[in-house]
């Protein structure tokens, strides 16, 4: 290790030169510079270093598909705000082709009439949600999880924007979290809730149809296998060693099978023999991923035969 | 600014949706990358993009072609992703994407990829989101525009509404701590193998 505290020398100057920011005669200054100081040189080192662990390039690169879903949520936005728009423009000319002692009527009534509803309106400004209909959820902008309470906080937006907060058993919650699994304009709020599911334990997740059904479909059709890989995942807090569905069965076995992607594959054997499956079916689960080229699938299938102490004959494995 | 581009924001400001839709798209994912670049988690990010894009598209008339359309949008983006993170900051709740890894979301994983590698990487850009999250909000943008996306200085003094010599400041300051950082993972480069930018 050089001595850098003996060298005086700017250090800016580096730094700019190696981003390209100083003109050819200050280049040629620092160049002679890093050829005669030793500790100059090795700060210099350390900058072009850098670029190893953390490369000049945008470190995402979405894909086609999800800049599909994100231009198709914007311009629905944009559409909607255009028709805010000229509603608003509408609705003023309407509203300046009045009267003028007809305006201050209005006004007053609007403000009686605000008052007296503003008494009785909704706490949080939450808008209930009558059924579990999400017909009137226009879209959701954000799910959080508060640690201490486990209470799942959703911010969505229907005739204006509105929260709601409550645990996971609460059927309002349950609805807006099926609505950001099925909606597929917006994969990031999709993402949101599934990872949502992942954070929660277990034993907190009460199973259910709807949660379960809006995974699979995520895990048979969305084209990002690292959301399907996060739904799977989620798959395990929904389930929680409870009988899988046949459907949701079959699907996690055409991973197993099929899945070129091997976190795909480790994740879908976890489910499935997490789950209680039938006894066919796990043998016939575990002489596929006995063979599989990945180590730890083979590893995983290893450690499930052990822990069944042989109560299924190698010979169903081969 | 190209004679097309001058007429689609023409286009755009009398009030033509798909000319404004049709510049978004030359630069949406720039723009996407650079607010997750500053957000560090790709739905926050995807939150700022189109609060930026939405708030780009009611302020279209004050775009008066001083600077390039492209520098303008950035900036709104950029201002939008600042905001944001300053919400998130103050508000009590903490959001799932602090508390979890999201390095996977958007990306393909690559189907050659074994889980060992991808546990490499994953903890990699652990590292490189924690150097970034001990930088303040202006150093990091600084930063990741430049380092990330190549932005001239007066670029981003233009983007952030800033001087110059402000902006070399944050950007010396942020690079002093990221390479002191780093530093500890990167490989030892040897002089001789050193290069000007």
């Amino acid at each position: 290790m050089l001595n850098s505290s003996s060298c005086k020398h700017d250090k800016k100057d580096l730094v700019f030169h190696y981003y390209g920011e100083l003109n050819q005669a200050e280049t040629a200054l620092v160049d002679l510079r890093l050829q005669s100081c030793p500790a100059c040189e090795e700060y210099y080192a350390g900058l072009v270093s850098m670029e190893s662990v953390f490369p000049r390039t945008p470190s995402v690169e979405p894909d086609e598909s999800v800049m599909a879903a994100i231009r198709a949520a914007t311009t629905r936005r944009l559409r909607e705000r255009e028709g805010q728009r000229s509603h608003g423009i509408a609705r003023r000319s309407i509203i300046w082709s009045v009267p003028a002692w007809a305006r201050v009527s209005l006004a007053t009534a609007v403000v009686v009439l605000a008052f007296v509803g503003g008494r009785y309106s909704m706490g949080d400004g939450a808008v209930p949600l009558s059924g579990g209909n999400d017909s009137m959820i226009a879209d959701i902008s954000n799910i959080l999880f508060d640690v201490e309470t486990g209470e799942v906080h959703v911010e969505y937006r229907s005739i204006g924007t509105s929260s709601v907060r409550g645990s996971l058993d609460d059927q309002n919650i349950r609805t807006l979290l099926n609505h950001a699994l099925t909606n597929t304009d917006n994969p990031a709020t999709r993402l949101r809730a599934v990872k949502m599911l992942n954070m929660l334990e277990p034993e907190v997740v009460r199973p259910d149809n709807e949660l379960v059904s809006a995974l699979g479909v995520i895990i048979r059709d969305d084209p990002n296998d690292g959301m399907k890989l996060q739904a799977i995942s989620a798959l395990r807090k929904v389930y929680g060693g409870a009988k899988l569905g046949s459907e949701l069965r079959d699907l996690l076995m055409q991973i197993l099978d099929t899945s070129p992607n091997s976190a795909l594959r480790i994740e879908a054997l976890k489910v499935l023999t997490e789950s209680e499956l039938a006894r066919q079916d796990l043998t016939r689960v575990l002489a596929r991923a006995s063979r599989d080229n990945n180590s730890f699938v083979r590893f995983r299938a290893r450690t499930v035969m052990n822990d069944l102490d042989g109560t299924i004959p190698l010979e169903q494995l081969n | 600014m190209n004679s097309s581009e001058t007429e689609l924001v023409q286009a755009a400001q009398g009030g033509d949706t798909l000319a404004f839709e049709e510049l978004i798209r030359r630069y949406e994912r720039r723009l996407l990358q650079v607010a997750h670049g500053i957000m560090g988690n790709m739905q926050d990010a995807y939150d700022a993009y189109q609060d930026g894009i939405i708030r780009a598209y009611t302020k279209l008339d004050s775009f008066r072609f001083e600077s390039s359309f492209g520098t303008w949008l950035t900036r709104i983006v950029i201002n939008q992703s600042l905001n944001l993170k300053k919400k998130l900051r103050w508000s009590s709740r903490l959001s799932l994407d602090t508390l979890m890894s999201d390095k996977m979301e958007f990306e393909e994983i690559s189907h050659a990829e074994q889980p060992d590698e991808l546990m490499v990487r994953t903890e990699l850009s652990a590292t490189i989101q924690m150097s970034l999250d001990n930088l303040s909000d202006r150093e990091r943008t600084v930063f990741v525009l430049k380092h990330q996306h190549g932005y001239k200085l007066r670029e981003i003094a233009v983007m952030l509404e800033c001087a110059e010599g402000t902006i070399k400041n944050y950007m010396f300051r942020a690079t002093q701590k990221m390479r002191k950082a780093l530093g500890a993972h990167a490989p030892v480069t040897s002089a001789s193998t050193l290069g000007s930018d």
